[in-house]
């Protein structure tokens, strides 16, 4: 017993010394839990944060719509295309094997795969021979008539309605959809850097397809803060009310103390007909104060623009504003793109500027604003491949629903005209880990670019010094002397109050800093120029809304330009703009929110530069070659000024 | 009956469904086809044939998809190709898969509807007609599906089992470039702005760069005051330890390329970017290094599964290529002597 003790003691002894001598190794390696795993802390760490670039909106052959189009692409193939490495895509050849391939050039900060929730299940049913329903008629038609099946199967998850063979309850189907989800949560572990180098960030998320009507477009992503994810994803089938699926979201993820988190981000609002963002209930009453507030707690981010087109604001609705006329669709709402008895012209609730002033006159009943909407972009792509935003001829289109090539590369153009590459979501944080961007995008310190890898700050305070700009530490000051983008601009400081009242009847005004940097190019395609820095202002007063827009920096009128027939640019342009601006026509008894567009010098759109490297002359002789046709309508947008959308800075006076 | 062990269609109970799915069967399954279809039956195996008629579909398809015509290496890489699907295929075949797959079953019906669409006779009877037609033996779809149904069938056996420590850690160090976390450099930056400065920029930067040399100020001392001697700018003038890729994305690849060329601990310069002209002060370089292995587990597993998936199918092949008769259109070498070409 006492040898035994000894024995013990020396091993003690032995064991403390050993963990002595590692204890330095183990230094080195600092790391954190986050949800249920562990990972190293970022070497490289920035108290001013740093733009990291990505996409929150990914599908991949788990969605049925990219599924009927050939696309076969999985989750884990995504994630390794955003980390930079080649990918096949469709069409594939008699063998099975891809014939198109694409890189990107620049690889991904982040991304995320989001493919429906709905039919996910389904879908799997239908392309896994000996599974329960493989057979059934929608899964032959599902397999035989791929477009038929996109239609039908989209129209019957619209409804909020699963097929006959996903049995009584539906829990066949959403039995199958464990397999996808289980598939996909392991891809997306696998492309998360847990190491100390910190070079990609992968999220958790899928998208609840919501719609009502014929096509009225309600789709939310959903995107999962850490590993915690809920068993099967909630989808609009088993939560087609927006407030169920909140509720649901509570309860399965938010509420239920598993560390799970999750966010919610509306996108398409342009194919909504307006309904995305309500304001009444279905018997016309004013919406209430819960909703308002469940809204608010899950809504933080709103995707102003992706391949199906750009949601900021219309030309003509509720706006003069020359620059609303970028990558519009003329539908609005999805079905009315495939049949035109169903749609209307676009109505401006359909767009973010006046879903957000919608939300200062709901704020002032309710003392809650549910459409405080920070701003992200991303592609939408359904060839599972997240970033591919370049506008080049190379572009393959986004499939969806866009034009498939499932069978064959089309003629002429690769997607529908009126649809275009996408864009970047970027979030402006300490690090490049899951909890440092969701943080960020907690924050609602986001921005969204129409491709391009623009870096924007933009700061809201009361007293920022007119030379900011001028000054090494503008990120620095900005933080310390105000909010970023996404922030409340809170009361004036006292002081402030005080010493300014004396000398001026209307009292201290807010102060707005931005610093712009040019995308820096790669080395094949150095970027283009920056053109103008504007902040758009909207606020309410007597009831009614109202916006303007201020230029700050650069100079729309330049005097750059782009040749359509070679689509070389020339002129001048910026590579960096700043501006420090005082609101002139600041009341403090308004409610208002600013937020900042940076726009690139002209280039030509990705439609055009088909048009140019297929040699097609719209004037003179000849005809123009079949599937070309679209190069000379008077409506083809030939150029494009990219640009950059940073979520608002709201001032709200004191009661 | 191999063939009654295929997975059949109609409605199966769960456990059916389990077994099915079971690493194990799917083992014994392929394990006992690969052995059937290397040759151990009474018959000799038919010869496997790559027609003139082949090789120029084959040629063409490569000119729809590239615009140009293969080269003799590419071609020969296309015929090898061509073997191994048309093997496999006639594994599938021989399972049976071209009569009871129920997508095979509909594209014949298909055809058959859309040759005949008047025809009064029920699905079955038209699959017969197909099948006496021999369609299952030329369509293209029914070839593609097989195909890849084999292909899942391998896929899915390679990835059900779970990789030991040792294996994870053996691939680790067999592919350590795959892991490998890039070179890092941490440096001072000095901007001289070019929307500032236009023409003068070139000029104002070798001053610059002369003036900290003569100066002989260390960033790590007087950052404050070097950064006085340039233009302001939104980048830190004090970058951590980034990657080239990262400084690429931050200041253009012109930056990035130039600065991991340049000495550590001196100024240097004038280096171009996106934004201006650079005076350069490399701190610290850390060359490539490997993570370890906790931190980057799923990524290697996820890894290791896809090359066991690329194993097990040029075994399959491989295996199907012993024994198998294949006689090629103007090649004079008959079965296994195409092996050596590969």
């Amino acid at each position: 017993m006492k040898a035994f003790a000894s024995v013990s003691r020396n091993r003690l002894a032995f064991l403390t010394l050993w963990f002595a001598m590692l204890a330095p190794f183990y230094a080195l390696a600092e790391s954190v839990i986050e949800g249920t795993r562990e990972r190293e802390i970022c070497t490289d760490r920035d108290p001013t944060r740093r733009a990291f670039f990505g996409d929150l909106h990914v599908h991949t052959a788990f969605s049925l719509d990219a599924s009927t189009m050939g696309t076969r692409t999985r989750p884990a193939d995504a994630y390794r295309f955003a980390w930079g490495e080649r990918i096949g895509i469709q069409p594939f050849n008699e063998s099975g094997r891809p014939t198109r391939s694409v890189q990107l050039q620049r690889p991904l900060d982040f991304a995320a795969v989001t493919d429906h929730a709905e039919l996910l299940g389904e879908t799997r049913i239908c392309n896994s021979p000996g599974m329960q329903g493989y057979d059934s008629m929608v899964c032959r038609i599902f397999r035989g008539w791929p477009r038929v099946a996109f239609f039908w199967m989209n129209a019957q998850a619209s409804r909020a309605k699963r097929h006959d063979f996903c049995g009584e309850d539906g829990a066949i189907c959403r039995d199958a959809s464990r397999i996808p989800w289980k598939e996909n949560w392991e891809a997306t572990e696998a492309a998360y850097d847990r190491s100390a180098a910190c070079r990609f960030t992968s999220f958790h998320a899928y998208e609840w397809t919501g719609g009502a009507g014929p096509g009225n477009n309600f789709h939310r992503n959903v995107v999962f803060a850490n590993d915690v994810v809920p068993e099967t994803p909630l989808s609009f089938t088993d939560a087609p009310m927006l407030v169920d699926f909140w509720a649901g979201l509570g309860k399965t993820c938010r509420d239920a103390e598993t560390g799970c988190d999750v966010m919610v981000i509306p996108h398409n609002s342009n194919l909504s007909a307006g309904k995305m963002f309500r304001t009444q209930m279905p018997d016309g009453l004013p919406i209430g104060k819960t909703e308002a507030i469940r809204r608010s707690e899950y809504e933080l981010l709103v995707e102003i623009m992706q391949h199906k087109g750009e949601s900021e604001c219309m030309f003509g609705l509720d706006t003069e504003d020359e620059l609303c006329r970028f990558e519009k669709l003329a539908q609005n709402n999805f079905t009315g793109r495939f049949f035109s008895s169903l749609s209307s012209p676009p109505v401006a609730r359909q767009f973010v500027r006046n879903v957000l002033k919608e939300g200062l006159r709901i704020e002032s009943r309710l003392d809650i604003n549910p459409f405080k909407f920070g701003m992200i972009a991303s592609t939408d792509t359904h060839l599972g491949t997240p970033g591919l935003v370049d506008e080049s001829s190379g572009y393959p289109g986004h499939g969806g629903a866009g034009k498939p090539a499932g069978n064959g590369v089309n003629r002429g153009f690769p997607d529908h005209i009126d649809f275009n590459p996408g864009g970047l979501a970027v979030v402006w944080a300490d690090e490049n880990s899951r909890h440092a961007l969701f943080e960020g995008m907690r924050r609602k310190e986001t921005y969204g670019t129409s491709g391009p890898r623009i870096q924007v700050r933009f700061f809201g305070g009361w007293d920022y010094a007119a030379d900011l700009c001028n000054d090494e530490a503008f990120a620095r000051k900005g933080y310390e002397g105000g909010v970023p983008m996404g922030g409340d601009l809170g009361p004036p400081p006292d002081d402030l109050k005080a010493q300014e009242g004396s000398t001026s009847t209307q009292g201290p005004s807010p102060v707005f800093a931005i610093s712009v940097l040019r995308d820096p190019g790669t080395p094949g395609a150095p970027g283009t120029p920056l053109g103008q820095v504007q902040i758009i202002k909207g606020w309410l007063e007597d009831g009614s809304l109202h916006e303007r827009v201020y230029s700050i920096a650069g100079d729309s009128h330049n005097g750059s330009g782009v040749d359509l027939d070679t689509c070389r640019t020339w002129g001048p342009g910026f590579d960096t703009l700043c501006g420090v601006w005082r609101d002139p026509d600041f009341d403090p008894r308004l409610r208002s929110f600013y937020y900042a567009r940076v726009v690139e010098n002209p280039t030509c759109r990705w439609s055009q530069k088909i048009c140019v490297a297929n040699h097609i002359r719209c004037h003179g002789a000849g005809e123009v070659p079949a599937g070309f046709e679209p190069c000379c309508e008077e409506s083809h947008q030939r150029t494009i000024q990219e640009r950059a959308w940073t979520s608002p800075i709201w001032y709200t006076p004191d009661r | 009956m191999i063939q009654s062990t295929a997975p059949a269609p109609g409605p199966t109970t769960d456990r059916v469904r389990r077994i099915a799915r079971s690493p194990l069967l799917h083992f014994i399954l392929i394990g006992g086809l690969l052995y059937w279809a290397t040759g151990n039956r009474e018959s000799p195996p038919e010869v496997l044939e790559v027609t003139r008629e082949n090789i120029s579909q084959l040629t063409s398809q490569w000119q729809r998809s590239t615009g140009r015509d293969p080269s003799p290496a590419e071609l020969d890489r296309l015929i090898e190709q061509f073997i191994d699907d048309a093997l496999l295929v006639r594994v599938a075949r021989s399972l049976g898969w071209d009569r009871n797959d129920p997508v095979v079953q509909r594209r014949l019906i298909q055809n058959i509807r859309f040759l005949d669409p008047d025809n009064p006779a029920t699905d079955a009877q038209v699959l017969n007609e197909a099948y006496a037609l021999k369609m299952e033996t030329s369509d293209i779809v029914v070839h593609r599906r097989l195909l890849e149904r084999m292909r899942l069938l391998l896929a899915e056996r390679a990835r059900s089992r779970e990789p030991t420590e040792q294996e994870l850690q053996e691939y680790l160090s067999a592919h350590r470039s795959k892991f490998l976390q890039p070179a890092r450099r941490r440096l001072t930056q000095v901007h001289l702005s070019r929307d500032r400065r236009g023409t003068e920029l070139h000029r104002d930067a070798l001053a610059l760069v002369n003036s900290l040399k003569a100066s002989g100020l260390d960033p790590s001392e007087a950052l404050d005051e070097v950064v006085s001697k340039g233009d302001p700018f939104l980048l830190q003038a004090s970058l951590p330890l980034w990657s080239k890729r990262r400084l690429g994305e931050r200041l253009g690849p012109r930056f990035a390329d130039a600065s991991f060329e340049l000495p550590v601990g001196e100024w240097s310069g004038p280096v171009v970017s996106s934004y201006g002209e650079h005076a350069v002060w490399v701190h610290e370089v850390i060359g490539e290094r490997l993570p370890a292995i906790e931190q980057i587990r799923d990524k290697v597993k996820a890894e290791l599964h896809r090359q066991w998936e690329g194993e097990e199918m040029r075994e399959a092949q491989k295996r199907l290529r012993i024994g198998a008769q294949i006689r090629v259109a103007g090649r004079e070498a008959w079965g296994e002597a195409e092996e050596s070409q590969k």
